[in-house]
């Protein structure tokens, strides 16, 4: 193996031990699969029935009860965080610290954010479409330090 | 190249190895877990559209989740929910899928419609949280 990949590799695996116990960390959570727009485009309010959105989209995330009839939802989740805990390798470098509690120095950086996309679907009392629109906040969820 | 060298060079190969093994395989975890059952569609087929009754759905999917009331209609709401979440070093990612079925029933208590559709795939196991 050249030298330069050797000390490489060691760097490496000093980076590696250094950073044990998710001191730095990059996490994410979704729930259900995304239904995009042209998933829906052959919805047309006033035609599609319940019958025609669940042959093609499935059974919602929850209905619910309206004036005019109920809401359809189906609804996805995604979150995304990042942390990081700048002042983990410290002890590594000055050993007394290993009798200090880390919360007395401990620095750490986090956030993240939380997504939630829906289609949001109207019904009639008769099951057919009034309107349909999608909530739209998905680009919320990013690893933002 | 001498036997001797050769020897040395497998064995920093294999130590190196191992080392980065260990190091990388003790930041792992995965998991899997479900909340509830997974519909048994031939459960799901046996509910006949104008004749079950409430009593007939609940002895074939148990007792409901929820129990709605829309449009004058009372809707049974079952649902179950299958996570898998994958842990390597720093990264880390958790899927949730989860699956619903319905069931209207008339005023008189006999099933009307069963909304099944089409169930979604089961959640990927992964690690990699970036990308779609």
């Amino acid at each position: 193996m050249p030298r330069g990949h050797q000390y490489l590799l060691k760097v490496v695996c000093l980076l590696m031990i250094f950073l044990q116990g998710c001191p730095l960390a990059w996490r994410r959570v979704s729930l259900n699969e995304v239904i995009h727009q042209h998933d829906a485009f052959f919805i047309i309010p006033g035609t599609t029935t319940l019958a025609n959105v669940v042959e093609r989209l499935g059974a919602p995330s929850s209905v619910q009860a309206a004036d005019t009839g109920a809401i359809v939802r189906y609804q996805f989740l995604d979150m995304k965080y990042f942390t990081v805990n700048l002042t983990r390798p410290l002890p590594f470098f000055i050993p007394a610290l290993s009798s200090v509690p880390s919360d007395l120095y401990q620095f750490t950086i986090s956030g993240g954010g939380l997504g939630t996309e829906e289609l949001q679907i109207e019904f009639d009392k008769n099951w057919t479409v009034i309107y349909y629109a999608f909530a739209d906040h998905l680009k919320a969820s990013h690893y933002t330090p | 190249m001498s036997c001797n060298t050769q020897r040395n060079a497998r064995g920093r190969i294999l130590i190196t190895l191992l080392l980065l093994t260990s190091v990388v395989s003790s930041g792992c975890a995965f998991f899997r877990g479900n909340y509830d059952d997974e519909f048994n569609a031939e459960e799901v087929a046996a509910i006949t559209v104008g004749t079950s009754t409430r009593q007939d759905v609940a002895d074939l999917l148990g007792a409901p989740e929820r129990v709605i009331e829309v449009n004058d209609q009372e809707i049974f709401h079952y649902y179950n929910y299958a996570l898998k979440s994958g842990t390597i070093l720093f990264f880390s990612r958790t899927n949730v899928v989860g699956n619903d079925l319905y069931v209207f029933f008339s005023r008189d208590g006999i099933a009307r419609q069963v909304i099944f559709g089409r169930q979604k795939p089961t959640p990927k196991l992964q690690f990699w949280p970036f990308g779609d």
